[in-house]
């Protein structure tokens, strides 16, 4: 009952547009306080400082940091212009390049809000140009970000690794392969309506030409190669990778593309640490609340349910799509995981469903939650970028959402789908 | 006073938070570059794990309040700011309010953990450094969280203004 009331406050907190931190703190204080008072303050304390002290955390502000700066920089300018250089000719190749773009731009940056904001900038002028609607490339945009949350390096994944302690490396193999599968579901939507309106592509470029993009985008592609090649081949941990595509960033965008100077980049860092604050307190107040739902055994009464419904990992699934796409549509991502994962992890793995599989499960409807309104962020990022209404927004992201679904379909039960690079991978 | 005060107080969290992300960058590459070229002093770096997330802990908790001043606190604000005006003002002075007395308190019961902690004599793995250090963080941070919260209930900062969702644009 009193479990109920306090749920049912943390809901009140948060429609009536209280801070994340509050809704997330104020409850788990409120448990703590009610039932369990033995429990010592200085538990509090571990679990929020401790919530955020974390070597597999670090990746975040690294990558955070990377993302901005790349976002302000060039690298996402000399990675769209290639993958136009070589898609730009074909029917509907504007729309190709920026879920393309979206896509090369996720490999280097983890964060889908940043993807949205520099492939936007870029892409949405040459989409109108190209006679695409306002309405259509707005949904492809906000859309084709999704793959930065999937395509390693991905935030979404580091924190659902910590949170489970499954390998970020496997994590990252599944996440590659889902991110290409739903960037070929939206290009295959995008081949669809190319057909139906009969759209023309740009003239082909020269090779020569195309051979002076390559020469440009070349120290941009050092970055997937360092993170990714870093990663596999055991140089790096996702950590190490992280600090070091900052660095290379760093370097690139001042020291080669010479547009940025030492200031810009101090200002970047300041605004990246506000963005991973930002994030890192609903780990801490998350943390807290994630340590009283295992102690109040929510995961077994889960179960319970379950087994009185006589569930199996088909329905489990269902229901756990059912419940993350609605948390999706109304809290950040970040708190979402925070909240459900460590009370379906336990009982996921009940199922024998394997922890990767599941993770990209969770991710894939992070994503959709990111597009979905009334909350989703990625919505608000294209809006206040662009300069366009929310509404219209919203409208152009129909088709895009039904496709996400159905991918999430396959995803859930097609698991080979998730597993085989890992486990190739990881043996 | 006031607010030649705050504005150097928030150029403060600023030089301290983004030094603090460089830091901890030369740090990691640093580290990786010494395991790389001359492996025998690796031995020499295994500090920079830990110091780079006690790091990270303290720019954390040192950028809340700034986060707050700048409307980048995260909140689903799409239903609360659909009511009349005069509910809104009062909705967002019980948010202020709410969050004053959470951060306060949450600040004092950290101040008596990192009292506990000093008291242990507990020391950190690698650095040598008290544990109390780390907690101290959350002391510090959420009493300039606090603060804003404060500030801003009393009108002296407005956190409101720019807090609509297009401060969220760069979040992961």
């Amino acid at each position: 009952m009193l479990v109920a009331i306090v749920a049912a406050l943390a809901l009140i907190l948060l429609f009536l547009g209280f801070e994340m931190l509050l809704v997330l703190g104020i409850p788990g204080l409120l448990i703590k306080e009610i039932f369990f008072t033995p429990l010592p303050d200085i538990a509090i304390g571990q679990r929020i400082v401790g919530g955020v002290n974390h070597a597999t955390l670090l990746a975040i502000p690294f990558f955070l940091f990377a993302a901005e700066i790349m976002a302000r920089g060039h690298i996402a300018r000399h990675l769209t212009d290639l993958v136009k250089a070589f898609l730009g000719h074909r029917p509907g190749g504007i729309a190709y390049s920026t879920i393309a773009g979206s896509a090369a731009f996720g490999s280097v940056s983890g964060s889908a809000p940043a993807t949205v904001a520099a492939l936007g900038r870029i892409m949405y002028p040459e989409l109108v140009k190209a006679g695409y609607r306002d309405r259509f490339s707005l949904g492809l945009i906000v859309s084709s970000a999704e793959s930065a949350l999937l395509i390693p390096p991905s935030i979404t994944l580091i924190i659902y690794g910590w949170l489970t302690g499954t390998s970020i490396t496997g994590l990252f193999a599944g996440g590659l392969v889902i991110g290409i599968f739903l960037s070929v579901a939206f290009a295959a939507y995008v081949m669809f309506d190319s057909i139906m309106t009969g759209r023309t592509g740009l003239p082909a470029m020269k090779w020569r030409e195309r051979f002076k993009v390559i020469g440009r985008a070349v120290w941009a592609l050092g970055l997937p190669v360092i993170i990714l090649g870093g990663i596999y081949t055991g140089k790096f941990t996702p950590t190490e990778a992280a600090a070091v595509s900052v660095l290379y960033a760093i370097v690139i965008e001042c020291f080669v593309y010479r547009e940025m100077s030492a200031r810009d980049v101090f200002r970047i860092a300041g605004q990246a640490a506000i963005t991973t604050s930002v994030i890192f307190i609903l780990l801490a107040m998350g943390s807290l609340v994630s340590y009283f739902i295992t102690l109040a055994q929510v995961p077994g009464m889960v179960i319970g349910f379950m087994e009185a419904i006589e569930a199996n990992w088909i329905v489990f699934l269902v229901i756990v799509n059912v419940i993350f796409l609605i948390a999706g549509m109304f809290i950040d991502p970040n708190s979402a995981l925070l909240v459900l994962v460590p009370a379906f992890y336990p009982v996921a793995m009940a199922f024998g469903i394997d922890p990767i599989h599941f993770g990209l499960i969770v991710c894939l409807n992070i994503c959709i939650g990111m597009i979905t309104p009334p909350f989703g962020l990625d919505i608000f990022v294209a809006a206040s970028t662009l300069n366009k209404p929310v509404s219209l927004v919203i409208s152009g992201l129909l088709p895009f959402v039904l496709i996400n679904i159905a991918t999430l379909m396959v995803v859930t039960y097609v698991p080979a789908l998730s597993t085989f690079l890992p486990r190739l991978i990881l043996g | 006073m006031v607010q030649p005060a705050l504005r150097f107080l928030e150029r403060l969290e600023f030089f301290l938070i983004a030094t603090i992300m460089l830091l901890m960058v030369a740090l990691y590459t640093g580290a990786i570059a010494v395991r790389e070229f001359v492996p025998a002093q690796a031995r020499n770096v295994a500090f920079v794990d830990e110091a780079a997330r006690y790091l990270m802990v303290w720019m954390v908790f040192l950028a809340l309040g700034l986060a707050l001043t700048q409307g980048k606190q995260i909140a689903m604000s799409a239903f609360r700011d659909r009511f009349p005006p005069a509910i809104v003002l009062w909705l967002r002075r019980a948010i202020d309010l709410t969050g004053l007395a959470f951060a306060a308190y949450v600040a004092w019961i950290g101040l008596d953990i990192t009292q506990m902690v000093a008291a242990t004599g507990q020391r950190s793995p690698t650095l040598g450094i008290s544990a109390a250090f780390l907690y101290a963080a959350m002391p510090i941070g959420f009493a300039l969280l606090a603060l804003r919260y404060g500030l801003s209930l009393f009108g002296l900062i407005d956190r409101w203004t720019q807090a609509d969702e297009t401060a969220l644009a760069e979040r992961g």
